[in-house]
């Protein structure tokens, strides 16, 4: 394979060789080291490549032997070129391929980032742009230890970063911490000195259960309780032994807590709806369309086609898609299309029956997503009216349900001091 | 002395000879400092001959030493 690139690269003539004594043709030019390949005997004659010098060399051979020497045939580049010689544009074109390959390679084509969990691709490059760091600048500009030291001091969690140029790609790896996502985590947790958090009501109800795990409860089942009292408190006094609160211990208040309660359902809809009917093409049976397909360079848009119509009513969607070099380097070239569809709207009432129905499956559906979050229906009053305007559903629910929500206590003041103040009096 | 390196039936390199005598597609004749040596077959060719070595490819049925 590579001799044969080599010699189509140098260039090679096939010859035929005519005469009396053409073995004699062949030793000499074997004895003169002319090297010859593909022989093959044609009748009386013989036809061989031979290189260009070799070729060059033949005169004195061809007039000792006593042969005829004919070309069949030129194979190689240097016959190639002269061939096409006259061909200035194809010249033009090569030329032209080598300078921009060359002027092309010395600018950055695409900025790769590797190893980042935390931070995006985006995240990076905004920021390195505001470094004076894209896609199309020069490669003799980048430097990539400024890079590598811009990145660490911007980013904290980034702990190694490391930027290389591969031809036209730069390519930046950075390593995160990945110690400090769960660390925060942690510390939201357990912070250093534990707050308390009450649970309180978040809505009217009446409490049917009630099992503290973690707090005191200052509520009894049965008790009817408003939006945001105190059901459990994360504060536990520490008495001492005549039975006085010295302290508070404060806790995380866990419980679980069950209410009565009732939930207002209301739902309506329009009694009709509007329909959109399409023009459907007599012929073909496809929806009427026209399309408009577009190719926008910068500022400049060319399109082809129009959708601009003579109905009333149309709607139109599309597409645009930006051309883009590798994974990130956007070109201000888009192409897209665009199609109308003209369409008659009209107006469907829907039935009375269809208008139960609707709403009930709506209100089913409600009352099963209730239930997925552990809402016991107790009781349920609700109707469907059907008005001259609109349809509603409406009425109430009695449930029972888990109540109450987690706050942060009010820190009670510990009444220690005004009994020392007492008995000092 | 002539150096003959045969493969299979279909390949021949030769070294260490003087020339070609004959060469025809159903047979090589070739001169060496011992004597001749006959090359026949079918559809034989010399696929390169230089000063040193050549290599004949085809369907070699004999190859014949003449001193």
């Amino acid at each position: 394979m590579l001799l044969k690139i080599i010699r189509y690269a140098k260039g090679y003539i096939r010859i035929r060789i005519t005469g009396y004594s053409t073995e004699r043709f062949l030793n000499a030019c074997s004895h003169r080291g002319i090297i010859l390949w593909g022989l093959e005997p044609k009748g009386r004659a013989y036809e061989m490549n031979i290189s260009i010098p070799g070729f060059r060399k033949l005169k004195p051979i061809i007039r000792k032997t006593g042969t005829k020497v004919s070309i069949v045939e030129r194979f190689g580049l240097p016959f190639f070129l002269h061939k096409y010689r006259k061909r200035k544009m194809f010249f033009a074109g090569a030329l032209l391929f080598a300078a921009l390959i060359f002027l092309m390679s010395r600018y950055i084509w695409n900025i790769d980032i590797k190893g980042n969990l935390t931070y995006t691709d985006e995240t990076l490059l905004k920021f390195l742009k505001t470094r004076e760091v894209e896609n199309g600048m020069r490669v003799s500009e980048v430097d990539c230890a400024r890079i590598v030291k811009d990145i660490r001091k911007e980013y904290d969690d980034i702990i190694w970063v490391s930027a290389s140029i591969q031809g036209t790609r730069l390519i930046i790896q950075v390593k995160e911490n990945e110690d400090t996502i769960p660390a925060m985590d942690e510390a939201s947790e357990n912070p250093d000195q534990e707050k308390p958090t009450d649970i309180v009501a978040d809505r009217d109800c009446v409490i049917t259960r009630i099992v503290p795990r973690n707090g005191i409860p200052m509520v009894s089942e049965g008790a009817e309780v408003k939006t945001g009292d105190v059901l459990v408190s994360g504060q536990v006094p520490v008495m001492d032994d005549a039975g006085t609160v010295t302290a508070y211990q404060y806790h995380e208040s866990d419980a679980d807590i069950q209410g009565r309660t009732v939930i207002e359902y209301q739902d309506e809809m329009e009694l009709g709806y509007e329909e959109k009917k399409y023009y459907y093409d007599k012929k073909t049976h496809l929806p009427l369309e026209k399309n408009e397909y577009f190719l926008k360079i910068g500022r400049y848009t060319l399109g082809f086609g129009n959708i601009r119509n003579q109905y009333r009513a149309w709607e139109m969607y599309g597409y645009e898609k930006q051309l883009c070099i590798a994974e990130n380097f956007y070109l201000p070239i888009s192409y897209g299309k665009k199609t109308a569809r003209p369409y008659e709207s009209g107006e469907i009432k829907y039935t009375k029956k269809e208008l139960q129905q609707r709403l009930s499956r709506k209100f089913q559906q409600y009352c099963k997503d209730l239930e997925k979050k552990g809402v016991e229906i107790i009781e349920n009053d609700v109707k469907i009216y059907t008005g001259s305007q609109k349809a509603e559903a409406k009425g109430r629910l009695t449930v029972q349900m888990p109540i109450g929500r987690q706050a942060e206590s009010r820190l009670l003041d510990i009444p220690a001091t005004e009994e020392q103040d007492e008995t000092g009096e | 002395m002539p150096v003959l390196t045969v493969t299979g039936q279909m390949e021949l390199c030769l070294e260490n000879y003087r020339g070609i005598l004959e060469y025809t597609d159903s047979l090589v004749r070739i001169q060496t400092k011992t004597g001749q040596i006959r090359i026949i077959g079918q559809r034989l060719q010399v696929v390169y001959y230089t000063n040193d070595e050549m290599k004949v490819n085809g369907h070699i049925k004999s190859i014949e030493y003449q001193n």
